[in-house]
């Protein structure tokens, strides 16, 4: 809780609803979610469509805030904070990653990846080292100097991988992160994100629809309709099976990155 | 911070570079502004070198004299002009003209005076009042129509009326800049004799002729021979506009005696002082000679150059006004381009604020864009304005009729480049601020139909804020121009009005409401504080910035029309039938989508349009209006003058009946009369003139002269009835007939009738039909002064309606009565005849009539002409300037459309995907912006209308009818269009030949 300095949570979610309004009809995205997400965890949230995923990770993220309820990241009360307070919390302690990459069109890879460091009210590293290093260490020291639309959509996501970690935030937030990749360059996108949980001990929490990426998260929560799905849920209980199986075939070797690799 | 401004820098310039068009477009915009303000600003500078250039040389010596013009009564109170000429006459100085009554510094003693010639006594006060040589020079005045104003070449057939002449000594004249022929030869060398002339460049073009031809000039007994050509420019100005314009001649004062009806005189006197006096000394001399001669008048190079400094300044404000109502236009430009590329660019400032940029660092972000935009585009827009300046040179050189010397200055490109970025960052601060305000959440939905706004109070404060900037920023720019206590005070009160709407938007706004809810005392505190502080200090604001009231009115006024337009581009979107066609449907709707934008790119296109509608229209309602004048009033279109006899009169009379072509012909004597009383019919009794004068003088009508009695009744026309009596409005009573011919007995109260010009002031005598009108036949040509002159009665059949502002022709007398209404013997002052002739037979009747001496033909089509020439002269310079607002508008409306296109890509590409052709595309966007350049049109051009209207009751009264220049302002509005598609095809040529899967993939 906030009283213990966040150690034990980098996330905590108590009871949040958020409605959003449509021209006249009143939609309730969010309908009371209480969460906990301890250090170093790499955690998805899946559910159908409309089912408030992406609702959720935006007031994790304090992109959003909630209607109601209360939102601690590494223990600070995100809940009230003005858009100025909000916007320091995302520089240092949350990097995001989107579907569409949202990398600045007009700047290369390294631009790109530097800016949160320069951003940041405190610097913790030299912006230009920093994105070099992150740039290398996901495999893109070549390309640094590209602009996005002189790379690839791994490319592109790994290049925004690394601006999610330029700060070294504890938590990382992704929005079906590989959807708009192929199998292969998903599998790329996920060992990185696995790698940083690994390694630098980052919590990831991941939003996506795909089981197979579902699959290989260490922990599931599934919503339905704004809330966290009941164990009683066809619905849920469906998809979770499903993702089940998916994570036995990849123990067995079945579906693996290098059949992913032979196959291309 | 450094590090975070080059961040902005770089950021800004990758986008700029990126999106190459629409930088390109933005860019321009602001070039087209800042190039009107350097080229006009350059103009301005060259104008000033002209004029305060060699003062001697304009003024052709350090001091001219000429006789008094007496304009400046009103000044000195007590000078009398006929007194004064009177005094100049007895001192043997002034001489008066034998046939018409002019007034000349004599050259030779008068005969009978025992002095010297004016001339000499000039001379000789000079001699004692200055310590040095003095040489002096004079111009034989050549004023009269049938003295040296026609001029024909026999062997080309060609002729010219109304020429400037130069009458002077030619080895002498000019003092100061030597005058050469196009061969290089002094005009001392080639004007030796007194049939020598040297013509200007374009007479000689007009003449047709060239060095060694023959010219006959009216009422000279000899040919002249040329024996030179100069540069037109070599004798122009702006105090000399009609040497450029009708052409000129130098011929020698050795030529007097060539000239039956003129005497030998100055009309002015060139006065070269050696030994470089300085320009206080000269302008102490010429006063103490307009004390020693009251009754001349000089010009000193020091009263040229106030002259000068005066009219240069008048230009540099006007020049100022019209550059910055430019960049205004531009500057709408730049607001739509900031708010698409704040629109455009949503996700990547939700992105950046994901990442940690704060909202103000994003307005910072957008507002280094803007600027950078705002010094390129200054930069461009330095350059072009300097090509402009080269350009509308030419404009201004007939305007003035003065050539200048183009020099790159500069003052006027920093001028421009700090306005430039100034506006653009002001213009571009809105939108910017509205991008601070994305809401980051929306990284995670991205969508095309979310447009960052920046929230109502807000906007209202940042608009007050740029009302503010661009008030300063007029307020340097046109300094002294906006002083005087009373627009002070309004600006005060504008600025305090303001500053209450400001603060109470802030309070509605929640300013400081937080810590105002503490307790009741600290609630009245912001209330007080709020209501009582901003308007004090708009105020004061006002006062010191009365550029602020300007800046009110236009804001003011542009959101009015903003408002207009906007409207009337829903009406037209909406209630236009779209007749089942789909392209004008779908036109129609986008034009519907965009309502602002749409609104502001035109507002842009309708500021240009109206100005130039403005001028032109009424260059084209004046001239339509003097020609409808012409043909009305004159009663005929060529008029014969004829000084002389009734001899003449008799000859004239006889050519006309025997030329072929002549339809009909009214001849004409003009009397000078002199009111004695009049009869009051109704009243029965006498009216003695003062009766009637204190009538005038007591009038109530701000029409009203006081002293028009004496001049509007000072004379009358003797002519015919049978024909060519003018076609005019009657304000009471009737037209002279074929019945007034007489005979008149006076004893038994059968009167010759009078048709006068009945103005304010004959209104206001209350005189009437019926009435009956003495008047003494005075006069300067009859010459007999010691006899009574006779006395005319009339009786006034008709009164022509001259009430109310308006233009009247008449080449004799306002007023008229048959020829035999006047005493036989008396001799007219002028002869003329009125005459209607086939165009085609013209040429013979000139050639026939000026056989006869000392008559001169007119064609009434020759004034229209010149009207013309003198109009086209005076609006060339500023259709120039209207016309560069009109190419900003244009620029405007191509950035709107690169805009529109670019926002457009995907729904482009839709299109494209599902089967449309490019130039079906093409069409659609024509089809919305050719209806848009009609929406402008009809805007400005009305708007334009309507300021003529105004302008035309003013001037012509009633009977507009046939003097709106339809045509023009269809011709105007046609124009707009083709700016609207112009604009359009070159800039949407590119967006509609895109590969659709290119944009619908990565768009």
């Amino acid at each position: 809780m906030a009283g213990q300095n966040g150690n034990e949570y980098v996330v905590q979610t108590q009871n949040v609803k958020k409605d959003l309004r449509l021209g006249e009809i009143t939609v309730h995205a969010v309908r009371g979610i209480s969460l906990a997400v301890t250090r170093g965890e790499f955690i998805g949230i899946i559910g159908p469509s409309g089912s408030g995923k992406s609702t959720l990770l935006g007031m994790i993220g304090g992109l959003d805030s909630p209607t109601a309820g209360e939102v601690f990241i590494d223990g600070e009360d995100i809940t009230n904070l003005d858009e100025r307070a909000l916007t320091r919390v995302r520089n240092e302690k949350i990097g995001f990653v989107f579907q569409f990459f949202n990398l600045i069109p007009t700047l290369s890879a390294l631009e790109n990846v530097a800016l949160p460091i320069q951003f940041a009210h405190k610097r913790k590293y030299n912006p230009t080292k920093r994105a070099k290093e992150l740039l290398d260490l996901f495999g893109l020291g070549d390309r640094m100097r590209h602009r996005p639309s002189q790379l690839s959509g791994g490319e592109q996501q790994r290049v925004a991988l690394a601006r999610a970690l330029a700060n070294d935030p504890p938590l990382l937030l992704g929005d079906e992160p590989t959807g708009n990749l192929d199998t292969f360059s998903s599998e790329i996108v996920m060992k990185a994100l696995r790698d940083v949980q690994g390694e630098l001990g980052t919590t990831v929490i991941i939003v996506t629809h795909n089981m197979d990426i579902a699959a290989q998260m260490d922990r599931l929560v599934s919503l339905v309709d704004g809330k966290v799905a009941e164990d009683v849920d066809a619905r849920s209980s469906a998809r979770l099976a499903a993702i089940e199986m998916l994570r036995d075939k990849r123990a067995s070797g079945e579906i693996s990155l290098m059949s992913s690799i032979g196959q291309r | 911070m450094i590090e975070k401004l080059r961040f902005y820098t770089r950021h800004s310039l990758n986008d700029l570079r990126v999106n190459g068009r629409r930088t390109l477009f933005a860019l321009l915009c602001i070039a087209a502004g800042v190039a009107s303000i350097v080229s006009l600003q350059t103009l301005g500078l060259m104008i000033e070198d002209a004029l305060t250039g060699s003062l001697q040389e304009i003024n052709r010596g350090d001091i001219r004299v000429s006789t008094a013009n007496f304009y400046d009564d009103e000044e000195e109170g007590s000078r009398s002009d006929d007194q004064e000429v009177l005094r100049g006459q007895a001192a043997g100085v002034l001489g008066k003209g034998k046939v018409y009554g002019d007034t000349y510094i004599t050259i030779e003693p008068v005969p009978g005076l025992d002095q010297p010639s004016g001339l000499e006594q000039i001379q000789d006060w000079f001699e004692r009042n200055y310590d040095g040589e003095v040489t002096l020079t004079y111009r034989q005045p050549l004023n009269s129509v049938d003295a040296g104003q026609a001029l024909s070449a026999p062997e080309k057939d060609t002729n010219k009326t109304f020429i400037q002449p130069y009458f002077i000594e030619g080895a002498q004249y000019p003092f100061y800049g030597e005058r050469y022929t196009e061969d290089g030869e002094l005009l001392s060398e080639v004007l030796t004799g007194p049939n020598d002339i040297v013509i200007s460049r374009n007479l000689a073009d007009e003449m047709d002729v060239e060095v060694g031809d023959i010219l006959r000039l009216s009422g000279a007994s000899e040919d002249f021979t040329i024996t030179g050509i100069v540069e037109t420019d070599e004798e122009s100005g702006y105090e000399n506009i009609l040497g450029a314009l009708l052409g000129y001649y130098y011929i020698d004062v050795s030529a007097v005696g060539l000239f039956d009806s003129i005497d030998p005189g100055a009309e002015t006197i060139y006065v070269k002082l050696e030994g470089n006096p300085d320009i206080d000394e000269v302008d102490a001399l010429g006063e103490a000679l307009e004390r020693r001669f009251s009754y001349l008048n000089t010009t000193t190079t020091a009263d040229l150059e106030e002259m000068n400094s005066q009219v240069s300044d008048a230009i540099n404000k006007l020049v100022i006004v019209m550059g910055l109502i430019s960049l205004l236009i531009g500057g709408i430009g730049i607001v739509n381009t900031m708010l698409v590329v704040v629109s455009r660019r949503t996700t990547e400032v939700a992105v950046l604020k994901t990442i940690g940029l704060e909202g103000d660092q994003v307005t910072v972000l957008f507002l280094v864009e803007a600027i950078l935009m705002g010094v390129f585009g200054s930069l461009i827009g330095i350059v072009l304005g300097w090509i402009a300046a080269y350009v509308i040179k030419g404009g201004a050189e007939s305007f003035l009729a003065q050539s200048l010397t183009f020099r790159i200055t500069p003052l006027p490109a920093i001028t421009g480049l700090i306005v430039g970025v100034i506006v653009t960052a002001i213009f571009g601060f809105l939108p910017t601020l509205a991008a601070g305000q994305v809401r980051p959440n929306l990284v995670l939905r991205p969508s095309d139909t979310v447009i960052p706004k920046a929230g109502r109070a807000r906007s209202f404060v940042a608009l007050l804020f740029v009302m503010l900037s661009l008030s300063l920023v007029t307020q340097v720019l046109t300094r002294d121009l906006l002083s005087g206590s009373v627009l002070r005070n309004s600006a005060m009160g504008a600025g305090a009005f303001l500053g209450l709407l400001m603060a109470l938007t802030m309070i509605a706004g929640g300013l400081f409401a937080r810590w105002a809810r503490r307790n009741l005392f600290t609630r009245i505190l912001r209330w007080g504080l709020f209501l009582a502080l901003i308007p004090a200090a708009g105020a004061v604001y006002g006062y010191a910035v009365p550029a602020l009231l300007i800046l009110f009115g236009a804001f003011i006024t542009v959101g009015v029309l903003y408002v207009v337009l906007w409207v009337l581009i829903w009406l037209v979107g909406r209630f236009f039938p779209s007749w089942r066609l789909v392209d004008l449907r779908i036109a129609l709707r986008s034009m519907l989508a965009a309502k602002g934008r749409n609104a502001s790119t035109l507002m842009a296109l309708v500021i240009g349009v109206f100005t130039l509608s403005l001028i032109t229209m009424l260059t084209t309602a004046i001239t339509n209006r003097f020609e409808e004048l012409l043909v009305d009033e004159v009663g005929g279109n060529v008029v014969v003058f004829a000084s002389g006899m009734f001899s003449t009169l008799d000859e004239v009379e006889q050519r006309l009946s025997e030329t072929e072509g002549v339809n009909s012909y009214s001849m004409m004597g003009t009397y000078e009369l002199e009111l004695v009383e009049a009869y009051d019919k109704s009243a029965e009794r006498t009216l003695s003139y003062s009766v009637l004068e204190s009538r005038v003088r007591n009038a109530d009508n701000e029409y009203v002269d006081p002293d028009a009695l004496e001049w509007r009744l000072g004379s009358a026309d003797a002519r015919d009835v049978t024909s060519n009596l003018p076609d005019v409005t009657f304000y009471k009573g009737r037209q002279l007939n074929e019945s007034d011919t007489g005979p008149w007995n006076p004893d038994e109260g059968v009167y010759p009738p009078i048709v006068i010009s009945a103005d304010e002031a004959i209104v206001a005598t209350e005189l009437d039909i019926g009435d009956l009108l003495t008047f003494k036949i005075t006069g300067s040509g009859r010459g007999d002064y010691g006899k009574v002159p006779p006395q005319v009665t009339f009786e006034i059949v008709g009164m022509v309606d001259r009430r109310g502002p308006q233009v009247s022709i008449n080449f004799g007398s306002a007023n008229y009565a048959p020829r035999s209404g006047f005493p036989e013997g008396e001799l007219p002052d002028q002869i003329s005849a009125i005459v209607d002739v086939d165009e085609d037979q013209i040429g013979a009747l000139r050639r026939s009539l000026s056989k006869i001496p000392g008559v001169f033909v007119l064609e009434t089509r020759l004034l229209n002409d010149l009207l013309n020439s003198v109009i086209e002269q005076f609006t060339s310079f500023p259709i120039l300037v209207a016309a560069l607002a009109l190419v900003v508008g244009g620029i405007v409306i191509a950035n709107s459309v690169a805009l529109s296109t670019l926002e457009r890509r995907r729904e482009i590409a839709i299109m494209k995907s599902i089967g449309l052709q490019r130039e079906r595309v093409l069409g659609m966007l024509l089809l919305e912006y050719g209806v848009m350049g009609c929406i402008g049109g009809l805007i400005g051009v009305g708007l334009g209308g309507l300021g003529l209207l105004f302008l035309l009751i003013q001037a012509f009264g009633g009977e507009l009818g046939r003097s709106i220049p339809y045509m023009t302002a269809l011709t105007l509005m046609g124009l707009c269009v083709m700016i609207a598609l112009v604009a359009a095809i070159v800039t949407a040529w590119g967006a509609s030949g895109e590969k659709p899967l290119n944009v619908l993939r990565y768009e």
